[in-house]
């Protein structure tokens, strides 16, 4: 059975539990142990003031996954790709090398340094589509999701840069396509596909962060896409949270159709089957309509998030 | 004896008065909150929470189960404090008014309640060196604790020992034998006097002058004249195990102490110590004792995440400072952690943050420095709820941080980001922060954006400009992109550092790699303006955080922060 250090990141436990629960329901479904770490912030949100503050960060969970034994699974794309760029950096600065392990050194953890540099560091992703494979996924799929486009949502971070994060083809990936794929569900081309979503400016740069936003959820509606597909906690965040009623004064631009975000993990569960107290997905309008619709029959899928 | 009295009765108004002044605090203004909070209560009542609460009240408030699953050793500390202070308070400080008329055969000197005093006394002791040893021993809890914690674990040992040293002065005393046997051994024959000082030097310890005679018949026949008088008062010496020991180290300066009346300033010295204490407890952690009960209550009421919005919410925040006892949980599980190791800013640390956070509430004086490591600490802060889910006082830290971020951004000191983003310049700092010790090496250094290799091989393409999803958002943004990122690569390399980290540009990159992925000549430009942006907060420490509270270049165009 494999077995991952569980990295959820920092934002799940209070923005988005249900994410969490989804994530553990479907990867029980797959027969596969998620550890708990003793760890929330992989250093990327201090990025920006400190590259030591943040390398320090990422060091800690790194080094905690490699004394537990396993590889890191995070369901985030900033953690991936930042503890990817921090493990690089180590590896090629020494003045970062000498300045962090003096901090983590005066912390009272000597060999931090060490650990964290044979840890590794996995995405939801690339573990759901290399490290099981697309087979396993299709033969737990139970659920049918044909009948359902999903624009898959790539982002930035897991991404680029690609030649230190190692994740897929920079531009033209087909980790996300793959899974969904193997899941039943069709995927949208959607252009926009690796664009920023916009949430690392939320709370620095409000318009412009809804400004990209909106730009990717015009061109997902626009491929004809019934739902959005996030593999990122951040990402989903945005899709999710900061709707178009947060749209402040002065936002210019076409106003996007309501275009529903539901987690990879959602609808995973969606397609093994799985109860929808097991995913949680009781407080998500977007996710519900999706299950109930393809549970009872009834409406035509597409319909039901349409008006969702 | 008046004068104790008087004390008592000055300590306890100091009491009343300091936690009127505290419960005014939460409720105020009164017309608004007070309504709120009974119509929350009475809504939690009777909406299902009741059970929460009793169960809180039980598992949480008296037995403090939820600390015993965090740290066993900080469970043990804590509820060896709170059992033994509680059974003295009960049984021993409260003994005129519920030991005395509710047990007839009450006397302190006999079992149990001798021996319970001194089990209380002994977990009192034990707990406070306990949580001594911690907070020594765990680094972070030893440099986030300060005087308060120090002076309340020491008049804690103080009480208890000052009043285990008056038990045992007074066991040694001769003076305090002659004024029990005039009492209780009416008209003695000179040889039973000898003989009861014999068994008492014996068995309890007690130091005479002329030492009483040592032969066993002498100690026998004093043990059945003691057993009739003194007895019925008196249970063996071995039940108060921990006077016991006392009273056998201090035998040899017994007589000392006699001369010094030890007995008699112990006393007062236990009595005035507990009465400081009556009287500092609305004013320093010890309120928790108040406090943290109805914090614990409100967070069983409320719910975990508990309501956003609201005065009772409101009410609830303004209690958080009065409940904390600063045992620094939140502190040591905090998720930013390392930032406060590398930046050795004590406001990214929870319990040092609240103090900060509220002394800004408060309107108390703050140095510009303390105004913006506030700001530092504030957003420094991934909002990762940790810091809630543990805090054994039941404070909803979350819901502080969330609440005091955005205040912080609407009237400063604002997130050092956001105030960066509008500078022009920042002032440089004065000579002497360049002596100042690092604890981050060199990071105040340029790295990448200091060395002509990084910029060498560009030939000013514009690729990164073109895949910008940011300069693509020209058209729904304007007024944020001043610069491309290629020109700010030429800046950069033509040495225009500071210009190139006044633009906004290097504040609105969305960090999305693409200007890194797609340069034909490996140019790191978001790396370059993750450094840009990285030597601006470190030269903003470096000039403590000057005026990070003014408004800058103001532009209300721009988004939330500008």
């Amino acid at each position: 059975m494999k077995t991952y250090a569980y990295f959820p990141g920092c934002r799940m436990a209070y923005f988005i539990p249900r994410y969490g629960r989804a994530l553990r329901a479907v990867f029980d479904a797959l027969g596969v142990t998620l550890r708990d770490m003793d760890a929330t912030c992989c250093g990327f949100p201090s990025r920006h003031q400190s590259l030591e503050a943040s390398a320090l960060s990422a060091v800690d969970v790194l080094a905690r996954a490699a004394r537990m034994g396993y590889a890191i699974m995070t369901p985030c794309k900033c953690c991936f790709g930042h503890m990817k760029i921090i493990q690089a950096s180590l590896r090629d600065d020494a003045r970062l090398r000498r300045d962090v392990g003096a901090l983590a050194r005066r912390s009272g953890d000597r060999e931090a340094l060490d650990a964290a540099m044979s840890a590794d560091c996995r995405h939801l992703l690339t573990v759901l589509a290399r490290d099981l494979g697309p087979e396993v996924i299709r033969k737990r799929s139970t659920v049918s999701l044909s009948g359902l486009t999903v624009a898959a949502h790539y982002g930035c971070h897991a991404l680029r840069p690609s030649d230190v994060t190692c994740f897929d083809d920079p531009i033209y990936p087909t980790v996300f396509e793959t899974v969904l794929e193997a899941a039943g569900a069709a995927c949208a081309p959607w252009p926009q596909r690796l664009e920023c979503c916009g949430n690392p400016l939320w709370g620095k740069n409000d318009r412009l962060a809804l400004a990209l936003m909106h730009r990717k959820l015009d061109g997902a509606a626009a491929s004809g896409a019934d739902a959005l597909a996030t593999a990122c906690t951040w990402c989903q965040m945005q899709f999710e949270g900061i709707r178009l009623d947060e749209r402040p004064p002065g936002v210019v631009g076409t106003y996007s159709p309501k275009i529903p975000s539901v987690f990879l993990a959602e609808l995973l569960g969606l397609a093994f089957g799985l109860a929808p107290e097991a995913l949680c997905l009781c407080g998500d309008a977007a996710a519900m309509a999706l299950f109930s619709d393809h549970c009872q029959g009834g409406r035509d899928l597409p319909e039901i998030l349409k008006h969702g | 004896m008046t004068v104790f009295r008087l004390t008592l009765a000055i300590a306890l108004c100091v009491l009343v008065a300091g936690s009127v002044v505290m419960a005014a605090r939460w409720f105020s203004p009164a017309g608004r909150r007070l309504p709120a909070c009974a119509s929350a209560f009475g809504r939690a009542l009777f909406r299902g929470r009741f059970l929460a609460m009793s169960r809180s009240l039980i598992l949480e408030i008296l037995l403090q189960f939820h600390v015993l699953r965090q740290s066993p050793v900080r469970w043990l500390a804590h509820f060896a404090i709170f059992a033994g202070f509680f059974g003295l308070f009960f049984m021993h400080a409260l003994e005129p008014v519920l030991s005395r008329p509710y047990f007839p055969d009450y006397e302190p000197t006999l079992d149990p309640y001798q021996f319970l005093r001194n089990l209380f006394g002994a977990m009192v002791l034990l707990g406070a060196a306990l949580a001594l040893v911690r907070r020594l021993a765990v680094g972070r809890l030893r440099r986030i604790s300060g005087p308060e914690d120090w002076l309340a674990l020491g008049l804690l040992f103080a009480i208890i020992l000052s009043g285990h040293l008056f038990d045992a002065a007074k066991t040694l005393s001769e003076r305090s034998f002659d004024r029990m046997a005039a009492d209780y051994l009416p008209s003695p024959a000179p040889e039973e006097l000898e003989a009861v000082k014999a068994f008492w030097a014996a068995s309890y310890g007690s130091v005479f002058e002329t030492p009483p005679p040592k032969d066993p018949q002498t100690v026998e026949a004093g043990k059945e004249l003691s057993d009739a008088s003194c007895a019925m008062c008196h249970a063996p010496a071995s039940s108060a195990f921990v006077t016991r020991p006392m009273v056998l180290a201090l035998q040899p300066i017994a007589p000392e102490m006699e001369r010094l009346r030890a007995d008699e300033w112990l006393h007062d010295a236990h009595y005035l110590l507990f009465f400081l204490f009556i009287a500092w407890l609305p004013f320093s952690k010890f309120r928790h004792i108040l406090t943290a009960p109805v914090s614990l209550l409100c967070r069983a009421a409320a719910g975990i995440p508990g309501e956003a919005g609201g005065p009772a919410a409101e009410t609830r925040r303004a209690m958080a400072l009065d409940a904390c006892v600063h045992c620094g949980a939140c502190s040591l599980v905090c998720s930013v952690g390392p930032s406060y190791e590398a930046l050795a800013d004590p406001a990214v640390l929870p319990s040092e943050k609240l103090k900060s956070l509220f002394a800004y509430w408060r309107g108390k004086p703050q140095s510009v420095r303390d105004r913006g490591r506030l700001a530092e600490g504030s957003f420094t802060c991934t909002a990762c709820y940790r810091c809630s889910r543990i805090c054994p006082c039941g404070i909803d830290l979350q819901d502080l941080w969330l609440a005091s971020k955005r205040e912080l951004n609407e009237k400063g000191p604002k997130d050092p980001y956001v105030f960066l983003r509008g500078r022009a310049e920042i002032p440089p700092p004065p000579v002497e922060t360049l002596m100042r010790p690092r604890r981050m090496g060199a990071a105040h250094l340029p790295r990448l954006t200091g060395d002509p290799g990084t910029f060498a091989p560009c030939v000013q393409c514009s690729t990164c400009t073109s895949v910008c999803p940011v300069t693509a958002a020209l058209g729904a943004s304007p007024d944020d992109i001043d610069a491309s990122p290629h020109q700010i690569m030429n800046l950069v390399r033509m040495g225009l550092r500071d210009d190139a980290i006044a633009t906004r540009m290097v504040w609105n990159c969305v960090t999305c790699y693409k200007c890194q992925e797609f340069c034909p000549q490996g140019i790191k430009v978001a790396d370059v303006l993750f450094e840009l942006r990285n030597l601006a907060h470190a030269r903003l420490r470096d000039v403590d955080f000057q005026d990070l509270g003014d408004p800058p270049r103001t532009d209300a165009a721009t988004g939330r922060g500008a």
